[in-house]
């Protein structure tokens, strides 16, 4: 639904973004998580047609951004970092103004403003001046715009920053109610926890390029990490975390022999994974696809050693994060 | 210049909109018409105590579409200074920017919105020359061809707002330059004439006081329509607005 291939971006002769490439699918929410100065503003600007890249290639379902811009464009709901209100209209007429311009037919406008300012909350607004709203409702007052034309790639750059905790949680509720089958969602975020919530994969941007594409699990834990396009993963999904007695050699060539094992490292500290655990342990990756819990576990009983723990491998992700964005600022 | 197109009337209309609901229509509208009230109202007492001459009443409208020309160009920088330079501040650019809706579709809405507002200021005047009608006998034909100038010119004096609204990010500075402009091309006109006949300065004073707007305005008050100034206006409005659409076609790309 969302493509994008090696875009960059100078900024004179700062380079915003550079090499920037992913591809996100209809169904998918995605979190874009980076330190301030990433280039994540840069990213979805360029994405949503505010800007034009210097060089690469978007589109959006399906239609390219630079040369069919009027048609991708109809296919986008944007909320910029500062929500693009006019502060002397009503919530009504501002989304019947944002629904006319963005192309939804003048039979269907009524129902979509009902349908949006359901979905966001604004009921009791819709008759308030947009100005004298308080922030949380002015955000909702942006997000009910991104959706008024029912896009196929919604893009919201820092939904809850600047909102008190309660505000937080609703806005994330809110975004996560956005998400459906033949939809995008791309967020952008400094907030771990954030992402996590409200999204099944995270693109990790530092320093204008992107450092790792990470697939979570329902309960937003790591299952698989991609750090460079073509090389291999750090973490895949299906590897397993085994500790055994005896922690030896001989135990390990006998877990790299098990069908669908593809590399057998010893988990530690000091790996960018950084899984930690009690007793020494190794990290068995698995052929996507592939469960080998049961395999780990026979081959370590079959050549009668014990087995202390079998679980699958879910490193932490706030030290991963950091490690990706940090590395080079060191 | 074009018809106006389903997201540009959209835009026009959410112009006009905020023109009355941010009091700034109210604040051009109103000193406006009670300028020209005031304006009237001296010139009419004084033609009236110099004994009506046959000419008088047409002479007082002559002399009054200049001086609402000069009101036009004093009012028309409210109603341009905010509309790319605020947007652009606020952030409801990217709105614009992001829905599907041409930068030319943009510049017509808003040009057409506070082109209206105009309209409706110079329609507002109307009860003046009816006031003048009933007490003199002025021509009616240059006081009508008279308004359609006056239009026009400050069709010219919104288009050029709009170009320099397009150029900043500050409302103050593109108002105080607009009115800065404005104020130039209704001066120029006064440049003295030249001492010989064919010398540079006299060909520059020719085309400086072609450029001027209120000097075009002339031949429309006194009921001329003049092609070089039709063809002049109608210019001057085409090209302003092409040069803002460009401008603002261009924050894409920095
Ligand atoms: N218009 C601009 N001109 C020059 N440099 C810019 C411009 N916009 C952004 N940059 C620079 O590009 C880099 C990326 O900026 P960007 O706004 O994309 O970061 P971000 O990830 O959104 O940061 P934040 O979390 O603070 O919003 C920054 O170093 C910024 O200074
Ligand atoms: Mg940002």
């Amino acid at each position: 639904m969302i493509e994008a291939e090696g875009l960059t971006k100078r900024y004179g002769s700062y380079l915003g973004i550079e090499e920037v490439s992913f591809k996100i699918e209809a169904g998918e929410a995605v979190g874009l998580l980076g330190p301030n100065g990433a280039g994540k503003t840069t990213t979805l600007r360029i994405l949503t047609c505010a800007m034009s890249a210097t060089s690469g290639r978007a589109s959006v379902a399906g239609y390219d951004l630079f040369k069919e811009s009027m048609q991708a464009r109809r296919h986008i709901g944007y909320l910029p970092e500062t929500p693009p209100l006019y502060p002397e209209m009503t919530v009504a007429a501002y989304l019947r103004f944002a629904a006319s311009i963005k192309g939804v037919e003048p039979r269907r406008i009524a129902g979509r403003i009902d349908d949006a300012v359901e979905l966001c909350g604004l009921e009791e607004m819709r008759k308030r001046v947009v100005g004298h709203l308080s922030k949380g409702y002015r955000q909702r007052v942006g997000i009910a715009q991104a959706l008024i034309h029912e896009p196929k790639a919604v893009v919201l750059d820092e939904p809850t920053s600047g909102l008190d905790p309660a505000q937080i949680v609703e806005i994330r509720g809110l975004v996560q109610r956005l998400g459906h089958q033949d939809r995008a969602v791309l967020l952008t975020t400094h907030i771990l926890a954030e992402a996590q919530a409200s999204c099944g994969r995270l693109l990790v941007i530092n320093r204008g390029r992107i450092a790792a594409d990470i697939r979570l699990n329902a309960a937003g834990e790591a299952v698989s990490i991609q750090t460079e396009k073509n090389a291999p993963p750090l973490l895949s999904e299906g590897s397993v975390v085994v500790a055994a007695r005896p922690f030896d050699e001989a135990m390990e060539a006998r877990l790299r022999q098990i069908p669908g094992a593809v590399s057998v490292r010893r988990a530690s500290k000091e790996s960018a994974l950084e899984i930690q655990e009690e007793e020494p342990a190794w990290l068995v990756e698995a052929e996507p696809g592939t469960d080998i819990r049961g395999a780990c576990a026979a081959t370590v009983v079959e050549a009668g050693g014990e087995l202390l723990k079998l679980a699958p491998a879910r490193p932490s992700l706030e030290r991963i994060f950091l490690n990706l964005t940090q590395q080079e600022a060191a | 210049m074009r018809r106006l197109t389903g997201p540009s009337l959209a835009v026009c209309k959410r112009e006009i909109y905020s023109y009355f609901v941010s009091p700034v229509a109210y604040f051009t509208i109103v000193p406006f018409l009670l300028l020209c009230g005031f304006f009237f109202y001296i010139t009419f007492n004084y033609l009236s105590q110099r004994g009506g001459s046959e000419t008088a009443a047409t002479d007082l409208m002559v002399f009054a579409i200049q001086t609402m020309s000069v009101l036009l160009t004093l009012a028309s920088p409210l109603l341009t200074m905010r509309s790319f330079a605020e947007e652009r501040r606020a952030g409801s650019m990217e709105l614009l920017a992001t829905s599907p809706i041409r930068e030319r579709d943009i510049v017509l809405g808003k040009f057409f919105a506070s082109w209206f507002l105009v309209g409706a200021m110079l329609l507002a005047t109307a009860p003046y020359p009816l006031f003048v009608q009933r007490y003199g006998n002025p021509d009616v034909a240059p006081i009508l061809v008279g308004y359609l100038g006056l239009a026009l010119l400050g069709g010219c004096l919104l288009a050029l707002g709009l170009l320099i609204s397009s150029l900043s990010s500050n409302q103050i500075v593109a108002g105080v330059s607009t009115l800065g402009a404005g104020l130039f091309l209704w001066m120029i006109q006064s440049l003295p004439p030249a001492a010989g006949t064919a010398t540079l300065y006299g060909t520059l004073r020719e085309i400086a006081v072609y450029m001027s707007l209120q000097q075009h305005l002339t031949g429309f008050s006194q009921g001329v329509v003049a092609v070089k100034s039709l063809v002049y206006y109608l210019s001057f409005i085409s090209v302003c607005l092409y040069l803002t659409t460009v401008s603002s076609a261009s924050f894409r790309w920095k």
